[in-house]
């Protein structure tokens, strides 16, 4: 988390997370929508490397990743999420086509992000999410990027 | 038919010799022997050589004799014939003299009948006849006929000068004179000329060009490469066939090419890979031919493509990269709009600092267009977040240090902050009065891989510096933006003299990167 002097703190019980993206500002933006929506903020992380440790440490209920981290691809990261069952997002600026393949399916906000369309993504997903954990039958997942 | 002769040989009339008596028709050979010294009459002098030459043309019409002759009947024929060939022909004896001439000769040189019995190298005309005394001796020597071609004098025409064995006996002895004949080929010279210039022209162009060419029998046999550049048909290959080469990760893609422009009778083109000199691409292009409506063989271009194709993947990336660092400046500038306001007064301040910002990263960007987005200098981008507060007085920003050279992301960061600190100073600090001033210093500290880049900032001279109460964008995007991105450390002092900034990034995180590589 960048302390950022006047952020509202996050209900109790409220989501976490993960913000992976390299440019500062792009980031303290994400974090700052994400909190005034009513998520916690795990992170940001501008590289992958602290992006696995805040996964492993603090285990994010959703991640939103930059594909292109300041010339490395974000797919170690994507890779360990989807061991884990964390739905995932991506953002860019350009697309996918520099992923491999099996990495394109997963759900993508192209740059610069519309928060209201990333809020409301999120919270379809996090309801579906919860309908299927109540449902006493088995329910196929929606699409988080879990199942390529 | 002697009526006919008589009259077609009238308009020769003026250069008729008298014909010599019988008597003497056999010693024609024994003569030019005999007299090898004889002087070259002088064309002034016709009359006189006129007579000379009778008297050295015994019995001509029955030895070596070219000219129809109205008093004999077979030989008139014979002569007849060789006129009306028009074929412009010399009789030249074993002591190189004009023995006798056709009247078509008389088109390529001046001869009259009294030239009979002068040195060839004295009869002008338009071919060179000293240029051809070598042919006729090698006829008389070894008997063989001898073919050259001369151009005439003047350079417009070719002659084909065929130099034949003249024998007295039909199939053996000696060589009794020599026939020459002259065939205007200037035609065909002018077309193998142009030949030669076209060959030649395209051998140059090719040389220069990516290409290589070959042909292939109907057996699919190399029979003829040329491939000075690209290594794909080296002359090695010649009599094979690409199935039998059976060169790795080639022969069969292209053997299976040529295999299917033979059967199909269609041409094709193929991208093909190599490793040659270089790992070459190349465009193929294999078109069958024929003779006489029969498969004839298969006819193959490579172009070498690779350059092409390293450019267009060149070209793909750094569209890519625009893009992607197009809507990254785009998010930016939303998120800079987004942080800026909060702490406006008003609308007005809002705008004021907006547009500071934005201004500041088109600076910045200009720079980084200008190093190719590769490298940027550490002065320039300092300069350029300084320039606004440091153009009015001269001594109160002062830059030192060595001559750095950044990659883009950390020219970009450390941009912004330096931007940021000059806009603090010159609203709340030293540059808001009218004697502090600013220091801004770097160096490289350490060595090797553990190197880091040391960046200070110090104002004197300024009104008593105090915290501020909460940060704003500006204090918070100088402290968090060197450690986010660039992995470094930020230490912000309020000294009651002045604002301090220390800052310290490992160099391996701000240094120029080479040059980017389009590597397919």
């Amino acid at each position: 988390m960048i302390e950022t002097g006047h952020r509202p703190a996050a209900p109790p019980g409220a989501k976490r997370v993960l913000i992976v993206e390299d440019v500062l500002l792009i980031a303290l933006e994400m974090q700052r929508r994400l909190l005034e929506a009513g998520y916690e903020v795990v992170g940001p992380a501008a590289r992958a490397a602290d992006a696995l440790r805040l996964v492993h440490e603090q285990r994010p209920d959703c991640a939103l990743l930059d594909v292109d981290l300041n010339g490395e691809l974000v797919t170690e990261v994507i890779d360990e999420l989807r061991r884990l069952r964390v739905p995932l997002f991506l953002t860019t600026g350009y697309g996918l086509d520099r992923l491999p393949e099996h990495y394109r399916d997963v759900p993508c906000f192209l740059k610069p992000i519309e928060v209201q369309e990333l809020t409301r993504t999120l919270e379809q997903m996090f309801q579906a999410r919860n309908a299927a954990a109540e449902s006493p039958e088995p329910q196929p997942l929606p699409n988080d990027g879990n199942d390529a | 038919m002697a009526k006919r002769t008589q009259r077609e040989a009238a308009p020769h009339d003026e250069r008729r010799a008298p014909d010599p008596p019988d008597a003497a028709r056999s010693s024609c050979t024994h003569r030019s022997a005999a007299d090898p010294a004889k002087p070259a009459p002088s064309d002034s002098n016709a009359t006189e050589s006129s007579a000379a030459n009778a008297a050295a043309r015994p019995g001509r019409h029955d030895s070596a004799s070219l000219q129809p002759r109205d008093d004999a009947g077979l030989h008139s024929d014979a002569a007849l014939l060789l006129r009306s060939m028009q074929i412009p022909t010399l009789l030249v004896d074993r002591e190189l003299r004009l023995r006798d001439f056709t009247p078509s000769a008389a088109q390529l040189f001046r001869v009259l009948n009294s030239d009979i019995g002068r040195p060839i190298a004295d009869i002008s005309g338009r071919i060179d006849l000293i240029a051809v005394q070598p042919d006729i001796r090698e006829v008389l020597d070894a008997g063989q006929p001898r073919e050259s071609h001369l151009r005439s004098l003047d350079g417009d025409d070719w002659s084909l000068v065929r130099a034949l064995p003249y024998r007295l006996n039909q199939d053996a002895g000696p060589v009794d004179a020599v026939v020459l004949t002259f065939t205007d080929v200037s035609e065909l010279q002018r077309a193998l000329e142009h030949m030669r210039a076209c060959s030649e022209r395209f051998t140059i162009a090719l040389r220069h060009a990516p290409i290589a060419l070959a042909a292939l029998d109907r057996d699919l046999r190399y029979a003829w490469v040329y491939d000075p550049q690209l290594g794909l048909w080296p002359e090695t290959l010649l009599g094979h066939t690409e199935a039998e080469l059976a060169r790795p990760a080639l022969s069969g893609e292209l053997d299976a090419a040529m295999q299917w422009a033979m059967r199909s009778g269609q041409g094709l083109r193929r991208e093909l890979t190599f490793e040659a000199r270089d790992r070459c691409t190349c465009d193929i292009t294999i078109d069958p031919f024929y003779r006489e409506g029969r498969f004839a063989g298969l006819t193959c271009v490579a172009v070498d493509r690779t350059e092409h194709k390293r450019a267009a993947e060149h070209q793909r990336m750094l569209m890519a990269e625009l893009n992607h660092r197009v809507k990254n400046t785009l998010a930016t500038v939303l998120s800079i709009s987004a942080q800026t306001l909060p702490d406006a007064r008003s609308v007005e301040d809002f705008r004021a600092s907006f547009e500071r910002r934005l201004h500041a990263m088109a600076r910045l960007h200009d720079l980084l267009s200008r190093g190719q987005w590769a490298r940027t200098r550490l002065l320039d981008v300092a300069e350029a977040a300084l320039r606004p507060y440091a153009a009015a007085r001269g001594q109160n920003v002062q830059i030192s240090g060595p001559d750095l050279a950044l990659r883009s992301r950390a020219a970009l960061a450390l941009g912004m902050v330096i931007h940021e600190l000059a806009t603090n100073a010159a609203k709340y600090g030293a540059l808001s009065a009218a004697d502090g001033h600013v220091r801004l210093a770097w160096s490289i500290e350490g060595a090797g891989a553990h190197s880091s880049l040391h960046i200070e900032w110090k104002e004197r001279g300024g009104p008593v510096c105090n915290p501020p109460s909460t940060d704003g964008f500006g204090t918070l995007f100088i402290r968090n933006s060197v450690p986010y991105e660039l992995g470094g450390a930020v230490d912000l002092n309020w000294h009651p003299e002045g604002l301090e900034c220390q800052m310290r990034i490992p160099w391996r995180e701000a240094r120029e990167w080479p040059q980017v590589e389009a590597v397919p």
